[in-house]
């Protein structure tokens, strides 16, 4: 504790600072203080516990009233899931298939398992213009794909479809879900 | 652990009980009664800063606690005279001692200042901190506290004057 230079003080100061430190009479510390200082440390534990109670009920009241409001509010702000996308198969009116770029009528195309080769297999890339469904065939649609075969995932429906370029039928008769991911 | 923090409070109390109880007289002015309930205050909220500061420095809190609580006093609570019916007896020169007039002298006009400028003249003068520790006890800005003490003392001059008389 850096305390004050008394040099600075002038002669009244001096003086103030002697008569406060020579007006200090001993006061023993007696039993009547150490009974009044116990009883004040039980009062003010008294009232912690109550302070400590008291913030504790209203913390849980405050954590139950908000649990109460949450459902509330969860139904009418959160947010709304995606919108259902047109789905492409069975309600395009006529389905007349288009045949993909990298699709040759024998049903062989590029055997890439990244599925970034041509756009019948991305699904970003292909205008919604361009998409085609063809008529879905169960035995085809649920080939069992091959190391080479490419996967299409619709991501609206969830559904995920195995295409097979080797092995399936003209593309006329798969069911590839080409470029409808993201066409909305 | 509760009885080591019992044991090394009540050491600490019974050791600095006198210095501070002086301390907290000054502070209100010479009021006895209003000094030990002041001090008692203190001494509780101690007790209960004990574990953390016990083994650090216990009387800087309790005189930041007497201070401010001093300093803050009247605009809680009306400290001033009272009347009575009888005039308690005043101390004269000769049935009391040099040392007890000269207290009761400084009490007096310490009484007369207001309680912030009084408690910035104690903190410096008594305790000898300088102004900057003066404001951190009192929690306000170094010029605020550098102001309440020289007009503090600029008042006690006033008041003090015929007792210390100027050298030369």
């Amino acid at each position: 504790m850096d305390h004050f230079d008394h040099d600075q003080f002038d002669h009244f100061e001096r003086e103030l600072a002697r008569m406060m430190r020579d007006s200090q009479e001993t006061t023993p510390f007696e039993a009547k203080h150490r009974t009044r200082l116990r009883s004040g440390v039980r009062s003010g534990r008294r009232v912690r516990t109550a302070r400590k109670a008291v913030g504790s009920a209203l913390a849980v009241a405050g954590i139950g009233l908000g649990f109460f409001l949450l459902p509330h509010d969860r139904v009418d702000d959160r947010p709304q899931a995606p919108l259902p996308r047109p789905a492409l198969s069975p309600t395009l009116p006529g389905p007349t298939p288009t045949l993909t770029p990298d699709t040759t009528p024998s049903g062989t195309t590029s055997p890439t398992p990244t599925g970034s080769t041509g756009p019948s297999s991305t699904p970003t890339g292909t205008p919604a213009g361009s998409s085609t469904t063809s008529s879905p065939d169960p035995s085809t649609t649920d080939t069992s794909a091959p190391p080479s075969g490419t996967e299409t995932t619709g991501a609206p429906t969830g559904r995920s479809t195995l295409t097979s370029p080797a092995t399936s039928p003209p593309a006329t008769e798969s069911s590839a879900t080409v470029g409808a991911a993201d066409s909305g | 652990m509760e009885q080591s923090r019992a044991d090394g409070f009540d050491g600490f109390v019974a050791a600095r009980w006198s210095a501070l109880f002086h301390l907290a007289c000054l502070l209100v002015g010479g009021d006895r009664h209003r000094a030990e309930d002041l001090l008692q205050e203190a001494m509780v909220k101690l007790w209960f800063a004990w574990p953390r500061i016990g083994e650090e420095a216990p009387e800087p809190y309790v005189r930041r606690i007497l201070a401010r609580a001093a300093a803050r006093s009247a605009r809680r609570r009306w400290w001033g005279e009272r009347p009575v019916e009888q005039l308690p007896d005043r101390a004269e020169a000769g049935d009391v001692s040099a040392v007890v007039a000269e207290r009761s002298r400084l009490e007096v006009a310490l009484a007369q200042l207001p309680p912030a400028q009084r408690a910035a003249v104690v903190l410096r003068y008594y305790q000898d901190l300088p102004d900057r520790q003066v404001a951190e006890v009192l929690g306000c800005p170094v010029g605020t506290a550098r102001s309440h003490a020289s007009r503090g003392v600029a008042r006690l001059r006033r008041i003090l004057g015929d007792v210390i008389e100027p050298v030369g």
